[in-house]
C-alpha cells in the first residue's frame, strides 16, 4: 500500500517535472485520437444511414398487366430459391392501387378508367448481404424474364454508401494501427526521458532494497495516467464534437457509451504498453 | 561470515565487441565486524567487485554466498531484501533523492522494510543527530554541503541496522577535513553497532585504519600487511 503510494508520488513528480514534453506528447496523441473517434463518428453514421435505406429497399419486378398469381407461381418459387432473398410477394394490382391511396390520397387517380398499376413481385433482401451483390445478381437473372415488364432498382445511395461505409471502417482501422504505433512509440519516448532523468533515483531505490517492480511501478503508472489523460480529452472533445454536429444534423447517431469507455480504456492501454517498452529496454539492471 | 566471494570472474562487453576481463578467480571473505578496505588504481574493478558484494551485480564466473546460500539462486525481490535489511550503501556520489528531505531519504530504507513512519521517522532524527547534520533534518539535498550529504547517506546506510557496510570511494569528492569526520563517522558507528565494512578508497591512511586492507591489482586481491 505504501509502496503503491510512493509510486503514485514518484508519478506524477516526474509528470510535473517535464510538464512541457508531457503536455505535448498529451495532445499529439489526443488529436490523433480525436481523429480515431471522428472516422468511428463517421462511419457509425454511415452504416445508420445504411441500416435505414435497407430497411425501405425491396426489389420490385413489375409484371406483365393481367398476370395472375397463378401464372406467376413458377417465378415466385425461382426468385425464393436465391441467396440472400428473405421473403417473396406477390402484390396484386388491386393492392397496389390501395396501397398508392393510402399513400397518396385518391384525387391523383380520379378520372382514370383503369388501375394504371401491373401486378408485381417484391422482393425483400436479406440485411446482412451486401447491397450491390444480391441485388444486381437477381436483377440480372430475372429481368429478362417473359412475365416481367420492368425491373424497379432499388436504392442505388444504399449501395454507394454500403461501399462508403466498408471503406471508412478500413479507414478507422488503419487510423487505429497508425494511431497504436505512434501513441505507444510517443509514450514510450517520455517514459525513456524519464528514466534517464531519474537515473540516479532509480540507483537509490535499488540500493536501499527496493524491488524492480517497485522501481517500474511508478514509470508503469506515469505512462498509464499519460494514455488516461490523452484518451479521456479524447473522448471529451469528441463529444463536444458530436454534439456540436447534433445541432447541424439532428438525426446523428452519437458514439455510444461504451465505445466511449473504450476510448478512454484504450488510452490507458497506449500508456501501459508505451511504459512496458520503454521499460524492457532502457530500464536494464 | 557475512558474505564471501568465492573464485570469481567478472567481465564487460565493450563498445567494439570484446570483452574485458576485470575481476578474475577472486576470492574474500568478509567477516562480520571487522573493516575492510580495498585499495587499487583507477579502474581495477574496485567499484565492480562492490556491486558484486552487494548483489546489485552479478558475477559470470565462481560463487557469492551470503548467509551460507549462493546468492545466484535467489530472485530479484530476495536480493532486494538483502539489500535492504542486511546492507548498507554509500557511494561517492551522494545518492539521495532530490524529491525528499534529509530525514525522509534517511527513513526511506525503514520505510520500505515495512516500519511505521513514525518510528522510521524518530530513527532517522537519532542517526542524523549521530552524524550530527540534526539540524538539516528538514533539508533537501540541493540545500546540504557535500560532506553533509555524505553524512546523511552514512544515515540512511545504517538505519536498517545492516550487516554490512559498503562504501564506494565515500570521501571522493570532499575536502580533508570532511573526509576525516566521515571516516570517522563512519568507522565509530559501524564499530559501535558491530557492523562489517568493504571501503574503496584511494587514501592510503585511511585503508591503514582499516582492520584487513587489501590491493586490488591485475583482477585479483592481494593483501596488504601494514
Ligand atoms: N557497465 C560497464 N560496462 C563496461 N565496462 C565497464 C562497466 N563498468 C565498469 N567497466 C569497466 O571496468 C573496469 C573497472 O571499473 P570500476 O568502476 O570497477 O573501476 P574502479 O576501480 O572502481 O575505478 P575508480 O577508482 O576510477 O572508481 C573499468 O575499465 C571500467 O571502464
Ligand atoms: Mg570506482
Amino acid at each position: 500500500m505504501r509502496a503503491l503510494f510512493f509510486a503514485i508520488g514518484q508519478a506524477f513528480s516526474s509528470f510535473w517535472r517535464r510538464s512541457f514534453v508531457t503536455f505535448l506528447s498529451i495532445i499529439t496523441i489526443t488529436i490523433a485520437m480525436v481523429i480515431l473517434g471522428a472516422f468511428l463518428l463517421i462511419s457509425l453514421n454511415l452504416r445508420g444511414a445504411i441500416g435505414s435505406l435497407k430497411r425501405q429497399v425491396q426489389l420490385e419486378f413489375f409484371l406483365k398487366d393481367g398476370t395472375t398469381k397463378a401464372d406467376a407461381s413458377s417465378l415466385i418459387e425461382a426468385i425464393k430459391g436465391e441467396r440472400g432473398v428473405e421473403s417473396v410477394e406477390f402484390v396484386t394490382a388491386e393492392r397496389a392501387k390501395i396501397e398508392f391511396i393510402d399513400e397518396f390520397g385518391e384525387e391523383l387517380l380520379e378520372g382514370l378508367k383503369r388501375n394504371p398499376f401491373p401486378p408485381s413481385i417484391r422482393v425483400e433482401l436479406a440485411k446482412d448481404l451486401t447491397m450491390g451483390e444480391a441485388v444486381d445478381s437477381l436483377a440480372a437473372k430475372f429481368k429478362d424474364d417473359k412475365l416481367v415488364e420492368e425491373l424497379s432498382a432499388p436504392n442505388r445511395i444504399a449501395h454507394s454508401l454500403a461501399k462508403a461505409s466498408r471503406i471508412s471502417l478500413i479507414l478507422t482501422g488503419l487510423w487505429g494501427l497508425v494511431l497504436l504505433i505512434a501513441a505507444t512509440t510517443i509514450i514510450t519516448n517520455t517514459v525513456k526521458l524519464a528514466i534517464s532523468q531519474r537515473g540516479d533515483s532509480i540507483r537509490v531505490m535499488q540500493l536501499v532494497g527496493a524491488s524492480r517492480n517497485f522501481v517500474r511501478l511508478p514509470f508503469l503508472l506515469e505512462g498509464l495516467i499519460h494514455g488516461l489523460i490523452s484518451g479521456s480529452l479524447a473522448w471529451a472533445v469528441l463529444w463536444g464534437l458530436s454534439e456540436a454536429a447534433g445541432y447541424v444534423l439532428p438525426s446523428i447517431i452519437p458514439i455510444p457509451l461504451p465505445w466511449n469507455i473504450s476510448i478512454v480504456l484504450l488510452g490507458g492501454a497506449f500508456g501501459a504498453i508505451g511504459s512496458i517498452i520503454a521499460l524492457r529496454r532502457y530500464l536494464n539492471y | 561470515m557475512v558474505i564471501s566471494a568465492i573464485n570469481i570472474g567478472k567481465s564487460y562487453l565493450e563498445g567494439t565487441g570484446s570483452r574485458l576481463i576485470v575481476l578474475e578467480d577472486l576470492s574474500i571473505d568478509v567477516e562480520g565486524g571487522k573493516v575492510i578496505a580495498i585499495t587499487g588504481e583507477s579502474g581495477v574493478g574496485k567499484s565492480t567487485l562492490l556491486h558484486i558484494l552487494g548483489l546489485l551485480d552479478t558475477v559470470d564466473s565462481g560463487r557469492i554466498i551470503f548467509n551460507g546460500e549462493d546468492v545466484s539462486s535467489l530472485n530479484d525481490s530476495q536480493l532486494s531484501r538483502i539489500r535492504n535489511s542486511d546492507f548498507g550503501f554509500i557511494f561517492q556520489f551522494h545518492y539521495l533523492l532530490p524529491e525528499f528531505d534529509a530525514l525522509e531519504n534517511v527513513a526511506l530504507p525503514a520505510l520500505l522494510a515495512g516500519m511505521s513512519r513514525p518510528e522510521a521517522e524518530s530513527r532517522a532524527k537519532e542517526l542524523l543527530s549521530a552524524v550530527g547534520v540534526a539540524e538539516r533534518a528538514g533539508h533537501f539535498p540541493n540545500a546540504l554541503s557535500g560532506g553533509e550529504q555524505q553524512r546523511v547517506a552514512l544515515a540512511r546506510a545504517l538505519i536498517n541496522n545492516p550487516r554490512l557496510v559498503l562504501a564506494d570511494e565515500p570521501t571522493g569528492n570532499l575536502d580533508p577535513k570532511n573526509e576525516d569526520k566521515l571516516i570517522d563517522l563512519l568507522f565509530g558507528l559501524t564499530r559501535e553497532f558491530g557492523m562489517a565494512v568493504v571501503l574503496a578508497t584511494h587514501n592510503m591512511a585511511i585503508a591503514r585504519r582499516a582492520d584487513q586492507s587489501y590491493l586490488l591489482r591485475e583482477k585479483h586481491l592481494e593483501e596488504v600487511i601494514c
